[in-house]
């Protein structure tokens, strides 16, 4: 087999055609701004659903009546910080991962994660719980808080996962279980902070497996259209 | 093109220093996210046969190491953007071509795999040291990219931790890691 000598190889032959339609590009912000901007808007979302929900009709959200109560409640307040520190983690990480070097995400990192939104979780269902009366008002109400979790990941989720495919991620599925993780810990805790049922079944049901299940979805948009490099694909 | 200093006027032929090395390369980067194309071609002469030989150690078949190269460049030119300036630009550069060289041998593992399956076995040469190439090579194959990147630059290409580090941008810990392992199961694998 024929070796092939670096120094021997003429570069300029290799880069000519590459090159032909060379334009400036606007470097990425860095990871902090714009790590600070998605958390605005995650924070705005959920500002707005907050503000939807202390009108009497609103139809989904709505601030549980005793939330005042719920977060002198430790555990209930321990578990909705430990959400939010998931969340930022996870999104940090993502915005990290999507740039060529700048420190892919280690496993042991990635089940830390997991890990501490699984134990924020269990906190957050410790409580005395209060069985619905009905299978009917089982499926109304969670349906509602479903619907919910979603409505209130997909903005955030829109634009983190813009942000990532703007850089280069080269990790689809990381990149996309990331995202998923960010936007999903904060959309339940969020509706959990709405939802007045303690219910442990509705908790797990309509809350949690609606956020997996997103999450889940995330890592497969993540294989399909976070593939990384991608040629003739403009950078701007 | 911007009205930007021209690549030139950065220095990078006989500086002994890595690190001022690294910092012109960084210029240079900086110099072509705004435009200056021929700041990027003095990156890519000075980087490129780095990347070559980068390359090479996962992909043996001349012609398909001159496109994996061409590849990464290109990979390198779309994804400019990315760099943060004033950054090292090594770790980013080799990310890149580690992720491109990955894709290619992948590529080619499965291509020699196919091959093989379908060669008449008969019509090879009965050569035991092809045989043993063979044996190697299919058990490096069944490493994961990252074991076998890992192993390859410490076990084969003899580079130092620090090295090595430095070129992927990965940590020494992580390194010893992923060597080991693949060590462990090129091990197993091959005992007789």
């Amino acid at each position: 087999m024929k070796s092939v000598n670096p120094e021997e190889i003429n570069f300029d032959r290799l880069i000519d055609p590459i090159i032909a339609d060379f334009e400036p590009v606007t470097p990425l912000w860095p990871v902090t701004t714009r790590l600070s901007l998605w958390l605005l808007l995650q924070f705005g979302i959920l500002g707005l659903f907050v503000a939807a929900g202390t009108h009497a009709h609103s139809p989904l959200f709505r601030a549980m009546p005793n939330l005042a109560w719920k977060l002198e409640n430790w555990q209930f307040l321990a578990g909705v910080a430990g959400l939010a520190v998931v969340g930022i983690m996870a999104a940090s990480s993502a915005f990290k991962t999507a740039i060529p070097g700048e420190g892919e995400i280690s496993a042991g990192k990635l089940i830390m994660l997991l890990v501490l939104a699984c134990s924020a979780f269990a906190l957050m269902v410790h409580e005395p719980a209060h069985p619905l009366a009905s299978m009917h008002q089982f499926v109304t109400t969670g349906t509602r808080c479903a619907i919910c979790v979603v409505m209130i990941a997909a903005i955030p989720w829109l634009g983190l996962f813009w942000a990532s495919r703007r850089a280069m991620p080269l990790m689809g599925a990381t990149e996309g279980g990331l995202i998923g993780i960010a936007t999903f810990a904060f959309s339940f805790a969020a509706t959990r902070m709405g939802c007045p049922i303690d219910d442990f079944a509705h908790v797990v049901i309509w809350h949690a497996l609606p956020a997996a299940i997103g999450a889940g979805l995330s890592v497969v948009a993540g294989v399909i259209w976070l593939r990384g490099f991608t040629p003739n694909r403009d950078p701007n | 093109m911007l009205n930007q200093p021209t690549a030139s006027a950065v220095p990078l032929s006989g500086e002994p220093d890595k690190a001022a090395r690294s910092r012109s390369r960084s210029e240079l980067m900086r110099l072509s996210q705004a435009g200056d194309r021929e700041a990027f071609r003095e990156l890519v002469n000075d980087i490129g046969p780095a990347i070559m030989r980068f390359l090479r150690r996962r992909i043996a078949d001349a012609g398909e190491l001159e496109d994996a190269c061409q590849e990464a460049l290109l990979a390198i030119y779309q994804s400019r953007h990315t760099y943060q300036p004033g950054r090292p630009v090594e770790p980013w550069l080799f990310a890149i071509a580690r992720y491109v060289g990955g894709r290619h041998a992948k590529n080619a593992w499965a291509r020699i795999q196919w091959q093989e399956l379908s060669d008449d076995s008969d019509d090879q040469p009965a050569q035991s040291n092809h045989g043993l190439r063979l044996v190697v090579r299919q058990a490096m194959g069944q490493l994961p990219d990252s074991q076998r990147e890992a192993f390859t630059m410490l076990k084969i290409e003899g580079l130092s931790l620090a090295e090595a580090s430095e070129r992927t941008g990965i940590s020494i810990g992580t390194l010893k890691v992923r060597a080991h392992r693949a060590y462990e199961f090129l091990k197993k694998t091959l005992r007789p």
